[in-house]
């Protein structure tokens, strides 16, 4: 941890997500500025130190949405990590935003130990924001061939956001099995949460 | 009354009548033969006038179920009390059901007696097939509106909650993490308490969502489809009692229009929205004019619908298609949130705009695309 407080942008349009979010964060020990929207935080960027920041951004406002936020950061070259918010089970909308480049992404209510660990994700992070690209390690492809092909089904099906039971629909078997695939899937992988997940299928140009 | 005899129904106006008319004509005796046969009868039936003439209707017209019934008609009650109007089947040279209704004139001599029945025909075999096709489709489209409908609404107390929920789960939150710090690493029962409120909290979270899959609208199956058939139907259905609203309707479908991949329901369901939306913007207006139209534009598929209503409340237009939106009394403001997560979902988008003329336009946009171009989404 660096002894210099780190500043983190909250952008979220609900005033109680605002004052939950920033109590956490302050118990955190994490300094806060809140945002009402995407445009709110715009309007104020060049006003700002970016200088050990991050963002944790919901992806579901009115105007301005996240994904396009991202979007514009990035053009700009602003280098801020962003971590996105998502509603519980929008898996698809969080693998959007992991290719748009967010290091991570939270589902709503989230967790201390949830925010803490993305948080310091994100201020760990030396290199600039990059989008994420096919850049598997070695390591990471052998996990991946040692998956079946049912298991290799069953990954996409969590990457394209199916839950259990559409995966088992789709591939017809019941949601039974497919747990037992999706824990061999994490396990094989070695992947500690469906982000990081995420983060090795977009590596590995699963779903492409 | 007339004098009338077969002669006179040889003459040339009578033929000319006949045999130029689109439906089918015959004329009887009163023991059921056919004494005359039209040109319309001979192209639905298949028979040449030449092998109907003299024999009797129920010997090769009739279907067989309906044989005694027709028989009846004329042994028992003889011709002059035979209905004025009836329907039956007939089956043609090559065994098909037409369904025909029937208006019928009993034609008398000098001395009242009846001497033949003239039967002029409609044939509603289409007719009857449309309108059980149309009522069909009416029906899934209520039973989808109302699925979708209860779908949007859990999708949207489903976010709706989620946000106090996520407050609550971090202050709480907060809280524990305070404590942990203060308690330095020493056990603290309060610590537990907190992390299993938050733990409960989550669970409230996910049961709403799993609530929210349950109803949410049907995985959409998009064929390809022909955009203005699909219009043309869904309009059908909305304009329904639009008559009777002094609404002046015009439907302009572009030519060469062509497929795109389609939920049917799904987007009827948005037209049929779009246009009652529209016919209910106009009530008030004393001029009511619907325009419905198709365009074909850089491999996109344009629908609009312009009406000359009240136009968009300047309040409600940057929110118009959120849930819950609506500027009508007894309206649950669903109709154009659900409209824009259909052509979201088809890769298309949805725009209005008001008219300088008053009034406005919804323009629906969907991408263009048939048989031939569907192998690239498998």
């Amino acid at each position: 941890m660096t002894t210099h407080k780190s500043t983190v942008f909250l952008i979220d349009d609900d005033v109680a997500v605002q004052h939950g979010v920033t109590a956490l964060l302050t118990a955190a020990d994490h300094s806060v500025a809140v945002f009402n929207s995407a445009e709110d935080f715009l309007s104020k960027l060049t006003t700002l130190d970016t200088v050990n920041t991050a963002m944790l951004l919901d992806v579901c406002m009115p105007g301005i949405q996240g994904l396009e936020l991202q979007e514009q950061l990035y053009n700009d070259g602003v280098e801020i990590p962003v971590i996105v918010m998502t509603g519980h089970g929008d898996v698809p909308m969080a693998v959007r935003a992991m290719q748009n480049g967010a290091v991570d992404f939270l589902e709503k209510p989230f967790t201390v130990e949830e925010v803490v660990t993305a948080l310091d994700r994100a201020f760990g992070l030396s290199r600039p924001i990059v989008k994420l690209t096919r850049s598997a390690s070695p390591e990471l492809t052998e996990n991946y061939e040692s998956l079946s092909p049912r298991e290799n089904e069953v990954l996409r099906g969590i990457v394209d956001g199916g839950t259990s039971k559409e995966i088992a629909r789709t591939l017809d078997v019941s949601p039974r099995t497919i747990e037992v695939h999706r824990h061999n899937v994490m396990s094989k992988m070695n992947a500690k949460s469906i982000a990081e997940l995420v983060r090795m299928a977009v590596a590995l140009g699963v779903g492409d | 009354m007339h004098d009338l005899d077969l002669i006179d129904l040889s003459g040339p106006l009578a033929d000319a009548i006949l045999e130029t008319t689109e439906s089918p004509i015959v004329i009887l005796s009163p023991d059921g033969s056919i004494a005359r046969f039209n040109k319309a009868s001979e192209t639905l039936t298949g028979y040449s006038a030449a092998e109907a003439i003299g024999r009797k209707v129920w010997d090769f017209l009739i279907v067989d179920e309906e044989i005694d019934a027709v028989r009846g008609v004329f042994e028992q009650t003889f011709a002059a009390d035979i209905p004025t109007h009836f329907t039956n089947y007939w089956k043609t040279k090559d065994a098909r059901r037409r369904h025909l209704k029937w208006s019928n004139k009993t034609l008398l001599n000098k001395n009242g007696d009846v001497t033949n029945i003239l039967a002029t025909g409609i044939d509603i075999t289409d007719i009857e097939s449309t309108e059980r096709r149309l009522s069909e489709v009416q029906f899934e489209l209520l039973h989808m509106s109302r699925l979708s409908t209860l779908g949007e609404i859990a999708t949207s107390i489903a976010h709706e909650l989620n946000q106090p929920l996520t407050a609550a789960a971090s202050l709480i939150g907060a809280v524990s993490l305070t404590l942990k710090k203060k308690s330095n690493g020493e056990l603290c029962p309060q610590i537990e308490l907190l992390d299993d409120a938050v733990d409960e909290i989550r669970r409230a979270s996910e049961i709403m969502h799993q609530m929210r899959d349950f109803v949410r609208k049907h995985k959409t199956t998009r064929t390809p489809h022909d955009v203005n058939k699909i219009v043309e139907e869904a309009s059908a259905i909305a304009l329904i009692g639009a008559d009777a609203q002094k609404i002046k309707v015009t439907t302009n479908l572009g030519n060469n229009i062509g497929e795109a991949p389609l939920d049917r329901i799904q987007i009827q369901q948005v037209v049929i929205n779009l246009i009652r939306n529209a016919i209910d913007a106009m009530k008030e207006s004393p001029e009511r004019r619907l325009t419905i139209s198709t365009q074909r534009n850089d491999g996109m598929i344009a629908i609009k619908v312009e009406d000359t209503g009240s136009g968009i409340p300047e309040e409600l237009k940057t929110r118009l298609f959120e849930p819950f939106v609506t500027s009508k009394d007894d309206g649950l403001g669903v109709g154009l949130s659900i409209s824009k997560s259909i052509i979201d979902a088809h890769q298309g988008e949805i725009s209005a705009t008001n008219l300088n003329s008053g009034g406005c336009i919804f323009t629906c946009k969907v991408p263009a695309g048939g048989h031939d171009q569907l192998d690239d989404n498998s």
